[in-house]
């Protein structure tokens, strides 16, 4: 059995007021003529399908192209869970009728966790979609007053599934923070599943399952033999600039050994960072034959003043996104903080040290429980508007 | 964002549409805007800012006043914008909400405010109607809200120090969008929503706790009700220690009066005691006393009982008498009833043996009807085939009438047939005739053809020979005309050629002198020299020119003449063509008669000659048709009567077959005896016949039957009477040594007699009754002695008392000591019930601490958060984060300002809190490096403050671009405030916005000012007329 394993689209996101829209059409395009050619017997999309709960109309005007090329046309059966950035009821919309058309989509966990039962000549492969859940709402859902963490709550929902009889082949479909022995690789772009407490799932939770399709980390890379994330299929953030895009094309054999093989995808504009003095940059031996269309973000080595750095750049990069200056020997901005350090850390980071520049005082563990959990009930809140 | 075109209808000053097309500046990207005041110049950017965001430029218009008063009601007010933004291009349409005239009637109907956005690289994609999506949809492509459209990209009159002035407060608000901070804010506010809820939460708890604390002083019941948390524990507790004691002392009092209680007791006990067994005793008495007097009567029932018991002893004696009799009786009975049957069944066999003789007397009938049943069965098979014969002449009369009526059919369609093919025969006939017809038609047909085309022809020719007659009229003019103009020309010729001879002879005559011969004669005398003629000299060019004139005119005239000779040599041929079509036509005519006069009736008769040609081939085609269902026809034929052949020949067989039969049928018929026609009646009859010979064989075997039983009968009957007679005199011998014995048991009991024993025996079935009263008497009496013994025993030395008294004492005692206890209950429940309290008071206190303590925590953060509280510095968190932004803004602010000042103003952002209680964190100081010094940025002059509002719009500009590429700030509007600039700083100023647009940076600018007019040379002029402003471009 052949499986196309991606997910993280974020469909309609804005990195730096840029809107992505045309760039992910692009590259759904390629990734639509590699599923004709790969002929897979699923497509496996692991959440985060769109950026915002409440995604602009373009945007799920575009996944409505692309799904029905796939489902209609290409005749490939689409299994989608919602992630963390999702709307999880308006993914789930319609997902008993949809079902009937080889389109599954699961928004929200509903017990019992029913799979979707594909068949190869070994026999059938059941593929479990499991949506990402708050531990909140896992709370809710099974009753059960212990579950606190994201690991409770994955261990609680894989808990209920029958054991699996001999011979059946099992493939899961999540979202989440998920790690093995390896050590992962985060990017900018992701938002948080949790501030303070712990997100973290051990990929122990997951055993039982012949191959499970990861989405939430944006960067392909493997968590477990089994255990993989597709990544995102564009980089979204100048943190993944040196990440090699691409989807998993998996193999599964009767016996339940997955083989996984990175199809890389050429998007149409990179994201990429350049450096050096304005002048030099403006020169077209600087940038030779590179694309100038690509996403830039620029770090200018320039000592003195420069007016209208982005204007003047722009006359030669017309997709600039963000442009940086060296950081100069100034005073710091505040007696612990940089000005750098302002803009890149996260924001309980930061709050702590506002805290501790404004009062004197010490930032205590009761009061960062507070911040944390306030932080995480705006995050929460986000995704349920 | 790039303006492309602007056009206003009834907007401010502006009546007619007035459209402001920028590609008229093509490339340059500084204009002014500059008018008279009061034209409109400010309403330009109003229209712009109102066509984006549905609001003006400044804050002092409305944008619903935005009408123009000049407009008539018909002309409604909309704007119209084009513009271009990140290579796309938009058109956004708008119009606030006005009065308008009615579509029907009269008056003015109120049209809210509409806007719309076009795609214009689109225009397939429907626009997007509606002021909410609209507004919604450009802020979120422009990246800029009104607010900070305002700030950086449309700098308003007067307004312009607004960012510069600002408190901190209002900066965050401003820049919070810009940078994308909205989640600290969002911090801020939820923090403070905690707080909130937390505050509330405490109040509850307060509440309850107070609550709580009212009950428990409410149980208490306490005189006073201290205030008070730890005072109402005290009084609580206290309380709690003063119960205490009280309860022991209750304690004591219930022990004393349990003791004196017990010794009640026993007393009451005593004599009660006392009392009863004095009672008991003369209870027993009475009782003994009333046996004594019994005893008399159980004596005699003893007695009885004793007879009664002799009495059963004999009993099995007398039942055995008793039952022998009834055995007696019994065989008697059934020795009687046995002669009886005997009798009967000597009867019935008397009777059986009648019958079967008369039943065997019978016997030569039956043998008769044996001999019957053989001769009709033989019968039989001879019935079977005179059934089958007559079946057999049946079915063949049908299948001979069938045969003759299926003949009669064939021969009717046959007939049927017949006529069919003759009439089609007939018509195939006519086939020839048809073609034929057909033929000689298409020759009419050709003959007509040929004569019309000839007939055209020759009409054609005629027309042509007129035609050609007219041009030999002409011909003929124009040859006669040529050659008078010769003439004339000849004639002129020759008078010329005279002329000049003449003049020549003058002129040699002139020469003449008398003696020297002429030249031309050579005489010497002159009588008359010629003189010359008046008039003109002719010379030789005329004379030449002349012969010239009158060469081309002859050659005219050649031409002329030739011209003639060919329009009458075509008018021949014309005319002989004439005449020969002519002649074939008669030729062609001749053939057709009537011969047609014009070409239409030719026509004419040629489309019915085809008229009629088609009707023949459809007559043809019909005829073909016909031949061929012909051939159909005749094998139809052929085998119609090929089946009427066989059909008749099977009528013949069947007609000879049949009167055999019909004679071999009567020939059996008559072999047959009547009434046994069919072999169903005569198997009827055998099997009638068999059955009533079998039914008297029947009979006579059971008549046999009949006879042996009854014999068999009388002898099993006889053989019974006789035993039972044995069995009777057995009996009674018996019965008599049963009775003898008895006699001799009665007397051995002491009976006297049968009489005694008789009324002995009644009385047997009471036996166990008396038994059981004497036992019972005996046991009554034992039992009474032995009670009286004791109860003497126990009443000796036992005295009467006054057993109430004592137990009403116990009952008092008792009371006492139930009321002791319920005061101790009482007492105990209330001490519970205060402990209980007190309890949950006590743990409540400390919910209600641990709640103080969080709400402490979290409206400390909250505060904190928001810059107040225990935040020293007075900036709260968003602006804190917004600080950074804010350096570099203000850096790249510098950057200019120090252009402009000549190096003497920087900006810097001040670091310590402000004085008072306002909010800082984000307020700016001026460095004048002239001084060294900072101060607030409020004391700078007007003219500074501009420079300073410009840099800051275009350093923060900057920032916002290097930070989020996807904003594109690209045009910049400055509505005056250069007024207020010296002729340096206004220097500076230019070169800041020449540097600008120099990245390709559109400004524009209104002001007054004339160096501006002189520098800029791309003007927007705006001017005012009584009836309405007007714009236009004005390009140096």
């Amino acid at each position: 059995m052949k499986f196309i394993h991606t997910g993280d689209w974020h469909l309609g996101k804005l990195v730096n007021q840029v809107s992505m829209l045309a760039d992910q059409e692009y590259i759904l395009a390629q990734f639509v003529a590699l599923v004709k050619r790969e002929r897979p017997d699923a497509v496996l999309l692991a959440g985060d399908l769109y950026d915002r709960a409440v995604p602009p109309a373009e945007a799920v005007e575009l996944m409505d192209r692309v799904l029905t090329t796939l489902v209609n046309d290409l005749q490939v059966p689409v299994l989608a869970v919602a992630g963390n950035h999702d709307g999880p009821d308006r993914i789930d919309f319609g997902r008993r009728l949809l079902c009937g058309r080889q389109l599954h989509v699961a928004g929200r966990v509903h017990l019992p966790l029913t799979p979707v039962e594909l068949a190869d000549e070994a026999g059938p492969v059941s593929c479990y979609l499991l949506p990402y859940a708050h531990p909140s709402e896992v709370r809710t859902l099974l009753g059960d007053e212990a579950i606190k963490t994201h690991e409770d709550a994955v261990r609680a929902l894989i808990g209920t599934l029958p054991p699996p009889s001999p011979g059946e082949r099992r493939v899961l479909v999540t979202h989440g923070y998920f790690q093995g022995g390896e050590p992962l690789e985060t990017s900018e772009s992701e938002k948080p599943l949790s501030i303070g407490g712990s997100d973290v799932v051990s990929a122990a939770a997951l055993a039982g399952f012949h191959y499970v399709a990861l989405g939430h980390l944006h960067g392909p890379q493997r968590v477990t033999e089994r255990i993989h994330y597709a990544g995102s299929l564009l980089k979204y953030s100048f943190s993944e600039v040196r990440q090699a895009k691409s989807v998993a094309v998996v193999e599964l054999d009767g016996a339940g050994v997955a083989a996984v093989r990175r199809e890389q995808l050429a998007p149409l504009r990179d994201m990429r960072r350049i450096q050096g003095a304005l002048k030099e940059l403006l020169d077209p031996a600087a940038y030779g034959d590179t694309n100038k269309d690509d996403y830039l973000t620029v770090l200018l080595t320039d000592d003195g003043e420069i007016l209208d750095p982005i204007g003047q750049l722009r006359s030669v990069y017309p997709n600039v996104m963000a442009v940086e200056r060296l950081p100069r020997d100034l005073q710091p901005l505040y007696s612990q903080v940089s000005l750098g350090e302002v803009k890149n850390a996260s924001l309980e980071t930061l709050f702590k040290g506002f805290y501790e520049e404004m009062t004197g005082a010490a930032f205590s563990a009761e009061r960062q429980a507070v911040v944390e959990k306030a932080l995480e009930k705006l995050l929460h809140a986000e995704r349920e508007a | 964002m790039r303006p492309l075109c602007l056009r206003m209808t009834a907007f401010g000053p502006y009546v007619e549409q007035q459209t402001i097309d920028f590609s008229a500046l093509a490339g340059r990207t500084l204009f002014l805007i500059t008018g008279p005041t009061g034209a409109g110049k400010t309403t330009l950017f109003d229209a712009i800012a109102y066509a984006l965001y549905g609001e003006s430029s400044g804050k002092e218009r409305d944008g619903e006043a935005l009408r123009s008063d000049f407009a008539p009601p018909e002309l409604p007010t909309e704007v119209v914008f084009d513009f271009s933004l990140n290579g796309r291009q938009y058109q956004v349409r708008r119009a606030p909400k006005q009065l308008r005239p009615k579509l029907r009637g009269t008056g003015l109907a109120e049209q809210g405010a509409e806007a719309s956005l076009y795609f214009l690289d689109e225009p397939d994609r429907l626009p997007l109607v509606g002021i909410r999506e609209v507004n919604e949809r450009i802020a979120s492509l422009l990246g800029l809200k009104y607010e900070q459209f305002r700030q950086i990209m449309m700098i308003p009159q007067g307004e312009f120090r607004e960012l510069l002035v600002a408190d901190s407060k209002e900066r965050e608000a401003i820049l919070q969008k810009l940078f994308g901070t909205e989640l600290c804010a969002a911090l801020q506010a939820e923090l403070q929503q905690r707080e909130k809820e937390l505050a509330d939460v405490v109040r509850d708890e307060a509440a309850r706790q107070d609550q709580m604390e009212v009950q428990l002083l409410d149980v208490l019941e306490a005189a006073e009700r201290p205030a008070g948390t730890e005072a109402r524990i005290q009084l609580a507790m206290t309380w709690q220690e003063e119960m205490r004691l009280a309860l022991a002392r209750q304690a004591e009092v219930v022990r004393a009066a349990q003791q004196a209680i017990g010794a009640q007791q026993t007393l009451c006990d005593k004599a009660k005691a006392g009392n009863e067994a004095l009672a008991a005793l003369q209870q027993a008495q009475t009782a003994m006393a009333a046996l004594a007097e019994k005893q008399d009567a159980m004596e005699t029932q003893k007695r009885l009982l004793e007879r009664a018991e002799a009495a059963q002893s004999l009993e099995p004696q007398k039942a055995e008498g008793v039952s022998l009799r009834q055995e007696l009786n019994a065989k008697l009975l059934a020795r009687q009833a046995a002669e009886q049957d005997k009798a009967t069944a000597n009867a019935v066999l008397l009777t059986a043996a009648q019958a079967l003789a008369a039943l065997e007397a019978k016997e030569p009938e039956r043998e008769a009807s044996r001999r019957e049943i053989a001769r009709l069965e033989a019968l039989q098979p001879r019935i079977a085939e005179c059934e089958r014969l007559q079946q057999e002449v049946a079915e063949q009369t049908a299948a001979l009438a069938k045969s003759r009526q299926q003949a009669e059919v064939r021969e009717a369609e046959l007939a049927k047939l017949v006529v069919d093919y003759q009439a089609l025969e007939h018509q195939a006939k006519e086939k020839t005739l048809v073609q034929q017809r057909l033929q000689a038609s298409a020759y009419d047909k050709e003959r007509l053809q040929t004569y019309i085309t000839k007939l055209e022809e020759a009409e054609a020719v005629k027309l042509q020979t007129a035609g050609l007659g007219q041009q030999m009229a002409a011909a003929d003019q124009q040859a006669l005309r040529a050659k008078e103009r010769r003439e004339r020309a000849e004639n002129q010729l020759l008078a010329l050629r005279e002329a000049y001879y003449a003049e020549a002879a003058a002129m040699l005559a002139n020469k003449l002198e008398a003696g020297v011969p002429c030249p031309v004669c050579g005489a010497k005398e002159h009588p008359a020299p010629a003189a010359a003629l008046p008039g003109e000299t002719v010379d030789e060019t005329m004379v030449a020119a002349q012969e010239k004139q009158v060469q081309s005119l002859r050659e005219q005239e050649t031409q002329a003449v030739s011209g003639q000779a060919a329009v009458q040599a075509a008018l021949q041929a014309a005319k002989a063509q004439g005449a020969r079509l002519s002649a074939e036509l008669a030729d062609a005519g001749e053939k057709l008669s009537p011969v047609p006069e014009t070409a239409a009736a030719a026509k004419q008769r040629l489309a019915e000659l085809v008229k009629q040609d088609q009707a023949d081939q459809r007559q043809l085609s019909a005829c073909e048709q016909a031949e061929k269902r012909l051939a159909s026809l005749a094998a139809q034929k052929a085998a119609l009567e090929q089946a009427l052949k066989a059909a008749q020949d099977a009528v013949m067989q069947l007609a000879v077959l049949l009167p055999e039969k019909k004679r071999q049928l009567a020939e059996l018929a008559g072999q047959l005896p009547d009434g046994t026609r069919s072999a169903s009646a005569l198997a009827d009859l055998i099997r009638a016949q068999a059955q009533r010979l079998a039914d008297e064989q029947q009979a006579l075997a059971n008549a046999q039957q009949q006879a042996v039983k009854a014999q068999t009968e009388v002898v099993r009957l006889t053989a019974v009477v006789d035993g039972l007679t044995g069995g009777i005199a057995d009996l009674e011998r018996q019965i008599q040594a049963a009775l003898e014995r008895f006699s001799a048991s009665c007397r051995q009991k002491g009976f006297a007699d049968l009489k005694a024993y008789k009324e002995a025996s009644a009385l047997v079935p009471a036996i166990d009754e008396m038994r059981l009263a004497v036992q019972q008497f005996d046991a009554d009496w034992q039992r009474q002695t032995a009670l009286l013994e004791e109860c003497r025993k126990k009443s000796a030395g036992a005295v009467w008392q006054d057993y109430e008294a004592l137990a009403a004492k116990l009952a008092d005692l008792q009371a006492a000591e139930k009321s002791a206890l319920a005061e101790s209950g009482r007492l105990t429940y209330q001490m519970e019930m205060v402990a209980d309290c007190l309890d949950k008071v006590v743990a409540h206190k400390s919910a209600v601490a641990q709640c103080l303590a969080d709400y402490a925590l979290v409206a400390d953060l909250a505060k904190v958060s928001r810059g107040m509280g225990a935040n020293v510095r007075k900036i709260s968190f968003e602006r804190y984060v917004l600080a950074a932004y804010f350096e570099e803004v203000l850096r790249a602010a510098n950057g200019r300002l120090r252009q402009m000042t000549n190096g003497r103003y920087e900006m810097h952002r001040r670091l310590e809190q402000n004085k008072g209680a306002g909010q800082s964190g984000l307020d700016i100081d001026v460095l004048d490096n002239y001084t060294g010094r900072e101060r607030p940025v409020k004391t700078l002059s007007g003219g500074e403050s501009f420079k300073a509002s410009l840099a800051l719009a275009l350093g923060l500009a900057d920032v916002v671009q290097a930070h989020a590429g996807g904003v594109s700030l690209d045009t910049m509007f400055i509505d005056e405030g250069f007024g207020t600039l010296d002729p340096e700083s206004l220097d500076g100023a230019i070169r800041c916005l020449v540097e600008l647009q120099r990245n390709g940076r559109l400004v524009g600018i209104i002001s007054h000012v004339p160096e501006l007019k002189e520098t800029i040379d791309a003007w927007l002029l705006v001017e005012s007329a009584r009836s309405g402003s007007k714009a236009s471009f004005c390009i140096k």
